[in-house]
This record gives structure tokens, sequence and C-alpha cells, in this order.
């Protein structure tokens, strides 16, 4: 299990976390909503090890994937490649990029394919590498809506049966509902539950 | 239309439109010793471009702006670095920066030739010009690899080596290439012009400072255009290098 206790964050004087608590469960997906600017990605960038913070995070394990918002996906690489770049001995990289959609897609680069399509292919990388903790920042947002319910299934599935514990950052109530075990509510200012 | 054919003819139609504004322009002044015709300068050309001294003079003048070019490249990338490395090496730098650009060229090759001599002075002034421009360069390429891509490689335990070769290389490499065609292409023309203030001997701009003592104005126009020619051949090579190396930019 994952603990977040005491935790303290601040952007000079905005304080984005004060004496916030949260359990996460292992092999569980939590869905974390809350209104815009409550923290929710300063605790994904925490847990992920990219920002200091003040506070005790406990339980974290060693393979990390995060699926940014913004995808971050090299502009130089094919989506494929992206894939293979953080996860060279994965096998199945085609048949998961197949699975979400970008079959036709693989071989190109990020800035020939739409937003939703890029943002697929951070999952696919997500995945790939195998992690023990799943960190999504908004996956959903750019994703076709016809596209969304299938994959929501298919990914819940994969994250299911790798037993990856994985924490998702949305705004859209009904994927948290479809997608999450759990869901946790940050309030504005503080984080408290 | 394939694009490329279509940036030619674009190319070739300007040039046409040059030579016949040049032609009237001729027309009009009358007088070959002001301004010659456009065919007498490319009869001229022709000629020059036979000639083995010319040949010599023009590979001088190259290999010149090429060792320029190659300092002052290697010069500013490892400064780059440094400044990259060290914020108050940064910021020392941006007077010294400020200083040689501000510098009047011809003012420091009058200088540079009381202690240099005629063929190393249009060096060392081509170096002056052209080391703050790629240090500029080398650190934008060098920020064009995005603070969350490096984010990317923390989380996924990208290994050092390997974020060198396939996320700054590749990102900053295409952006300085693009960046070194216009510097070197700058360079030639700099050379040219410390040459002739230099009138260095074997060498393109040497062969311009002699043609106006002579008043042979076709020769003069044919070596200037000579060396504007090889400006935009440069330029069109690191273009087509570009193309090559780094395929994916074609399509941001």
């Amino acid at each position: 299990m994952i603990r977040i206790q005491q935790l303290y964050k601040s952007y000079g004087r905005e304080v984005v976390f004060d004496n916030y608590n949260l359990n996460i469960e292992d092999n569980k997906i939590t869905c974390i909503m809350g209104p815009s600017g409550c923290g929710k990605s300063t605790l994904l960038n925490i847990l992920a090890g990219l920002i200091q913070y003040k506070g005790s995070v406990t339980g974290l394990p060693d393979r990390i994937s995060y699926v940014f918002q913004q995808h971050n996906l090299l502009p130089n690489k094919t989506l494929l490649d992206n894939v293979k770049f953080v996860a060279p001995d994965y096998t199945d990289a085609e048949a998961l990029m197949e699975l979400l959609g970008l079959r036709e897609f693989m071989h190109k680069y990020p800035s020939q394919v739409s937003g939703g399509q890029r943002q697929r292919a951070a999952i696919a990388r997500g995945i790939a590498y195998e992690p023990d903790l799943l960190l999504m920042d908004e996956p959903f947002s750019s994703v076709d809506h016809n596209l969304k319910l299938q994959m929501l299934q298919d990914l819940r599935r994969i994250i299911k049966d790798k037993q990856i514990t994985c924490i998702v950052v949305t705004h859209d109530k009904e994927d948290a509902e479809i997608f999450a075990d759990k869901i946790e509510v940050m309030e504005e200012g503080k984080g408290k539950k | 239309m394939n694009k490329y054919l279509r940036k030619a003819l674009i190319y070739l139609f300007s040039f046409i439109v040059i030579v016949i504004i040049w032609g009237v322009a001729c027309e009009i002044v009358g007088n070959d010793y002001v301004l010659p015709s456009p065919w007498e300068t490319f009869a001229k050309l022709g000629d020059v471009i036979g000639q083995k001294n010319f040949r010599t003079a023009y590979g001088n003048t190259m290999l010149r702006s090429l060792i320029s070019f190659a300092i002052s490249l290697v010069a500013a990338l490892f400064v780059a670095t440094l400044s990259k490395l060290s914020r108050i090496l940064r910021e020392m730098i941006v007077p010294v920066l400020a200083v040689m650009r501000s510098l009047p060229t011809m003012a420091v090759i009058l200088m540079l030739l009381v202690w240099l001599n005629p063929g190393t002075a249009p060096i060392a002034v081509t170096i002056m010009v052209i080391l703050p421009m790629l240090y500029t360069s080398a650190l934008a390429a060098f920020d064009q690899v995005d603070i969350e891509l490096i984010s990317m490689c923390r989380v996924y335990k990208v290994p050092v080596l390997k974020r060198i070769l396939h996320v700054y290389l590749p990102i900053s490499g295409a952006y300085l290439v693009s960046e070194s065609g216009a510097a070197l292409a700058f360079s030639v023309k700099l050379m040219v012009s410390a040459e002739v203030l230099s009138n260095t001997y074997k060498s393109l701009g040497g062969m311009i400072s002699q043609s106006k003592v002579y008043m042979d104005m076709p020769e003069m126009l044919a070596l200037t255009m000579f060396a504007v020619a090889t400006g935009v051949a440069i330029e069109l090579l690191f273009g087509l290098i570009q193309r090559l190396l780094f395929r994916w930019r074609d399509y941001d």
C-alpha cells in the first residue's frame, strides 16, 4: 500500500497540500477527482519523483510509469518507437498498440497524428514499461467518445491482468465510474479528502 | 506538383526576374564600366571558372571559411555546454557577447592586419563574428529539448547515454544543423569581405580587390556572383542534410 502522510506542498505562497493524507491500495485502480488547481497533477508529480515535497510517502514501487497530460512523446520517433524507447524488451508492443486502436498510426510521428492518438500512444508506452505503479493524468481527455468506452474496458482488463496499481486523475465522473475501483475526491485549497 | 520542384521553379523564376531587372538597368545606364550586362558577366564567369588561379583562390577562401566555422562551432558548443551547466558563467558571457557583436568588422580587420598577416586576419575576424552567432544558436538548440521530455526520461529511468543519443542529439542537432547552414554561408560572405580589405594573396577576396584596381567590373561582378552562389549552395546543402537526417522535422 502506498501511504501519503502529512503531505505539504506549496508553490511560493500558494499552498497546494497542507497535512494531506491518502492511502492507495495495491493492485487497485484509484481515480482522483477534483476541481482544477486542487493539486491532482501535483500529487502525481510527487509520486513520480519529479518534484520536492514535505511529508511522508511510503510504499512506492521501483517501476513507475507516468502517462503525462501532454503525452510527452519524443517528436523524433514514431509512436511504436516511442513505446520501444522506454520498453525495449517488451515483445507485444505492436499488439498493445493495435488494442488501443493505433494499428494504422504506429509508424507515424507524433506530429502526424491527432491528440487522442498521441494520448493512446502514451498509454501504450506506460503499460509496455510493465510498471508496478501506473500514474495517468487526464489520459482520456482527447480520446474520441466512440472509442472511449471500449478503450476504458480494455485498459482496465490489461491493468487488472498485470496486477498494476493505478492512479488516474480525471475530471470526468463517467470515466471514473467505469474505470476505477475507488474514487477519491480532492477539495480545492488544502487537498483535503 | 512535388514541393521541392515547386520551390526550385520559384527560385528559378526569381533568378530570371533579377537578371531581367539587371539587363534593363544596364540598358538605362549604358556604360559597361559602371554596370556590365548580365550576358557579359556570365561570359566572364565562365572564363574565370576555367582559370587555375581562380580555383586555387576559391579553394583557399573556402578552406579559410571552413576553418573559421569549425573553430567557432566547436568553441560555441563547448562554451554553450558550460553555460548550460553554470548560470554564473552564462551571465558572465552576456557582456562579452555584446562587445563581440558590437565590434565594427572593418576596424577590427585593420587592427588585426597589424598583429596578424593577410592570410590569418580574415580567419580571426570571421571567428569573432560567427562565434557569438553560433553560441546563441547552440544555447537555443539545447533549449529545444522540452523539460517535459526530460521528466519523461527521469520517470522511465532512461540511461544518460541513451538520453543523449536519442533525445538531446537529434532534437538539438536538427535545430543546430539548420542554423549552421546559415552561419557557414555567412562565414563565406565575411571571409570574402575580410580578404578584400586584407588584399589576401590567392583568395577570392584578393581577386575581387585586384579587379577593382584594374576597374574590371565584369570580373568583379562575376566573382561576387560566385560568392553569392556558394552561400546559396551551402544553405541548400544544409537544408538537404537536415531533411535526410531529421525527416521527422518535416512533419512538425
